[in-house]
């Protein structure tokens, strides 16, 4: 599988407080991570870990920090003009988390692809772009009578496949989806997540699916990526991080999360995620963590490859020892 | 009886302390003295297990967490019968809202205070609630003990519901979801009012509205149910996981 978009040390801070305020929030600290061509990629974490900041990074709302994203081997920041920046957003679009406040709801639904057609391929004759509109709206399961509706016609899931179809319009890359199924009634979740795969599977289309909900990564995901206060904690192949997490934290998501047909495990912690802002070195995880040693509140761990393509960034897990933090 | 909302992030007023909001709370209900709104409030965030510091915060100094184990806190001030919390968890990471549930489950059990939970998490509830309601446009579809709901769920749309979430063990097998869209409530379908997404659909239930009709001790609102014509969850493997 060949490599499609690369992050290497990208760091992304913001300024709290007053003007004369030094403090910075590091939303994003050093994060190194890939994805291929034709692959999902889920981003889980809690709320504040990053998971969203990461997304805005790479749709060039943000500029990192530090640090720099390759896309098909070209650096992001060696974007200067126009239509090289026009060019990486249509290869790189992004859906949103709400399908309520994502679509203009004086226009018809067709009017959002229909500009972006426009803008991201002139090429395209007029008469062309309304064909390539039902196109991409049957792709994604709309029928192209719904080209017309106005938004408040539609349901919260037809919604969030005109996301999605617009995102297509454009023949992108690499999709970021942030959040895109948590709004949405848990019935019709199912048929989004199935949508993601077929967009894989038959468009080659890659995607960034951000999610907090593990359980629904391991549907579609080939890869899993968990955040902890800005820092990747662990990565690698869904089930192999499903089924051997090597950090603490891992396990604790993991046991944490319910499952109807498992009898209930036992989790103690009570703990709250850290605030971020001007950390000092060490595991950020350290004060949740039962198997914490001296080497955690001194050194960052930083990650480490513990099997194949599965890395975690914990002092314990690499001294070879065997993790078992919380049970799932 | 008191109620937990969804949102504690904008149920809190953010210009007011969590102990002026008690103590709010306390003087609408009665004329409490100084000192015995301060045990009061301390008693009840000491129960949720927040140091009692905190009614001094600004709900804004708070994590999501403890702002709305604050919000239960202050449903607890007059040590109610009945708490309806509407969906509680739902703006919380899975480790804040297992560890809340746990929570109001030991405060349950210690207090013997009636719980109605809404929720859309089929799989947070299992291991909490003692009987299960499941509701379809406006109407109560299948109610019943929440175990036995989990192990046979009778109503199409309930068998649906639990299929529809993926689980972290197990084999990774393709969902269906249910398919179709939640009704529009303005022009509810005649008869079943699932008969539109229910793959089990026959011709009268688009005719005949059901009623709730008991199954198998429990509740269920479903004609093919109801004379026995519709396969069985348990007897046919595809259905069950």
């Amino acid at each position: 599988m060949s490599e499609l978009l690369r992050t290497e040390h990208l760091t992304r801070h913001f300024k709290i407080g007053g003007m004369l305020s030094r403090r910075t929030l590091h939303a994003v600290d050093d994060v190194s991570f890939s994805i291929g061509e034709r692959e999902i990629v889920a981003l889980a974490g809690e709320s504040g870990s990053g998971k969203s900041t990461i997304a805005r990074v790479l749709a060039r709302v943000y500029k990192p920090t530090s640090g720099e994203i390759y896309f098909e081997g070209k650096p992001l920041s060696a974007i200067r003009s126009r239509r090289d920046g026009l060019r990486y957003s249509s290869l790189v679009p992004m859906v949103f988390q709400d399908p309520f406040a994502s679509i203009n709801p004086v226009f018809r639904v067709q009017h959002g692809v229909l500009r972006i057609l426009k803008l991201h391929r002139p090429e395209l004759p007029a008469k062309k772009r309304l064909d390539e509109a039902a196109r991409v709206f049957g792709v994604v399961g709309l029928g192209a009578d719904m080209l017309q509706r106005f938004p408040y016609e539609l349901s919260g899931g037809q919604r969030q496949r005109v996301g999605f179809a617009q995102a297509l319009a454009m023949r992108p890359k690499l999709i970021l989806a942030d959040e895109p199924v948590s709004m949405l009634d848990v019935s019709i979740r199912i048929g989004l997540l199935n949508l993601m795969a077929k967009l894989r599977d038959e468009e080659g289309v890659s995607i960034l699916y951000i999610t907090h909900d593990i359980a629904s990564a391991r549907y579609v995901a080939d890869r899993l990526i968990v955040m902890y206060a800005g820092q990747i904690a662990e990565s690698g192949p869904i089930e192999d991080v499903l089924t051997i997490p090597k950090h603490p934290y891992t396990q604790l998501l993991l046991s944490a999360v319910p499952d109807p047909m498992a009898p209930l495990s036992q989790v103690s912690d009570q703990g709250e995620p850290p605030k971020v802002v001007d950390p000092t070195p060490g595991c950020r995880f350290r004060w949740r963590c039962p198997l914490a040693i001296e080497k955690c509140s001194a050194v960052t761990p930083v990650l480490a490859e513990l099997r194949p393509g599965h890395e975690a960034a914990c002092h314990v897990a690499q001294t070879g020892a065997e993790v078992r933090a919380f049970a799932s | 009886m008191s109620v937990v909302m969804q949102s504690a992030m904008n149920a809190l007023n953010p210009v007011k302390s969590i102990g002026a909001q008690f103590k709010d709370a306390l003087q609408a209900h009665g004329k409490p003295s100084k000192q015995e709104i301060a045990t009061r409030s301390a008693e009840v965030m000491r129960m949720v297990g927040i140091d009692p510091v905190h009614l001094k915060s600004y709900p804004h100094q708070l994590s999501g967490g403890m702002r709305q184990r604050s919000m239960i806190a202050m449903a607890m001030l007059f040590t109610p019968d009945l708490v309806i919390m509407d969906e509680p968890t739902s703006a919380l990471d899975v480790v804040a809202q297992r560890a809340l549930m746990v929570q109001i489950k030991e405060l349950q059990q210690t207090f013997g205070f009636a719980v109605i939970f809404v929720t859309h998490d089929m799989s947070l509830i299992s291991h909490f609630s003692d009987r299960l309601m499941v509701m379809y446009a406006g109407q109560i579809d299948e109610l019943g003990a929440t175990r036995t709901i989990f192990d046979r769920p009778l109503h199409p749309y309930t068998q649906g519901l639990l299929e529809a979430f993926p689980s972290i063990h197990g084999p990774r097998v393709p969902l269906r979801g249910i398919p179709g869209n939640p009704p529009d409530l303005a022009m509810i379908p005649t008869g079943c009012r699932f008969h539109p997404r229910c793959p089990y659909a026959v011709e009268r239930c688009t005719a005949i509205a059901p009623d709730l009709y008991p199954v198998d001790g429990d509740l269920v609102r479903c004609l093919r149910r109801q004379d026995g014509t519709l396969p069985r969850a348990d007897q046919e493997g595809s259905l069950s996981r």
